[in-house]
């Protein structure tokens, strides 16, 4: 028997890699109160966990799904961006990009 | 009557009430059509000004070999006490495209769906011997009838409960706002293609 395949539709307005990266990323997300940062995974197996800055989250991030892009949601100025994390013997680099 | 696309047998033309109302139950469609391995294709798809409703309605049609047609929303609209009849229209040429399209037409299959069993004997009897089956209005038995029908036409493919592919669908729910919010967009206003592509990755991503 086989296992059936997902047919891919043409792209709208953002590409699918974009969406992709969404899909596989993990996400650090501002709480909605302001008084912390939730890092959460997606998908049937997705968990969320809860942190006091953000720097603890990316941090988290980064152990919890080690091959995807970390996606960090700011609220307030709102912003989406890509955090990059460079360890340099005991020096860890956060560096933020632009979704794309 | 336009070619068939090179996808036909794997499209299924979904026709059903576009209202915010009916959104979840929408949105279940497309996520069971595509969990069972079947593209989605709808008359929400990007508009071409140069090309008229119903022109697009006959391309859709005519390239998918499958057809969902929801005709569960007969009530009258509170403004002019008139009914929506575009629903039974699409099914119409769904049918009539079957019954007098060309050879590659003709093995089209439909699943009509409506709130209760027997419903449309009271309004739409000529539907006698299509068979359509029942949601009760619930996004979970809408999800159950198509994979049931579309596990009936792939017999040979594999393909999880009902049940299952519901809780699936919850799951992709309740991701769909973050996703959003990385797009600064509102889950209840995602474009089609953008609703269709979040599914196809999540389910790439989310294999059973």
């Amino acid at each position: 028997m086989q296992i059936r395949a997902i047919q891919r539709s043409k792209p709208g307005t953002y590409s699918r890699d974009t969406i992709r990266t969404l899909v596989r990323g993990v996400h650090v997300l501002e709480t909605s109160a302001g008084d912390g940062w939730e890092v959460r995974t997606l998908g049937e197996n997705g968990r969320t966990e809860r942190f006091a800055t953000k720097d603890q989250a990316i941090e988290f991030a980064l152990q919890a799904k080690k091959h995807a892009k970390i996606i960090v949601h700011q609220r307030q100025p709102k912003k989406v961006t890509v955090a990059q994390v460079r360890k340099a013997g005991n020096r860890t680099t956060i560096q933020e990009s632009e979704l794309r | 009557m336009p070619a068939p696309s090179p996808r036909y047998d794997d499209s299924v033309f979904i026709n059903c009430p576009f209202s915010p109302d009916y959104q979840e139950l929408f949105r279940a469609l497309v996520f069971a059509v595509a969990d069972c391995g079947f593209l989605a294709r709808s008359a929400l798809e990007k508009n071409d000004s140069s090309e008229t409703r119903i022109d697009k309605l006959y391309r859709i049609i005519a390239q998918c070999r499958y057809g969902l047609h929801d005709i569960s929303v007969t009530e009258l609209d509170p403004g002019n006490r008139l009914p929506r009849f575009n629903m039974p229209l699409e099914l119409g040429i769904f049918l009539g495209a079957r019954k007098f399209g060309s050879p590659s037409q003709r093995d089209k299959g439909c699943l009509i769906l409506d709130r209760e069993r027997f419903r449309y004997q009271i309004f739409c009897s000529d539907l006698a011997g299509q068979d359509p089956k029942s949601h009760g209005g619930k996004a979970a038995d809408a999800v159950k009838c198509v994979r049931d029908w579309l596990r009936a036409e792939r017999p040979s493919i594999r393909l999880p409960s009902g049940m299952r592919m519901w809780e699936r669908y919850r799951q992709w729910m309740a991701d769909l706002p973050v996703i959003c919010d990385a797009l600064l967009l509102e889950p209840d206003s995602l474009e089609f293609h953008d609703l269709a592509t979040t599914i196809e990755e999540w389910l790439l991503e989310n294999p059973w």
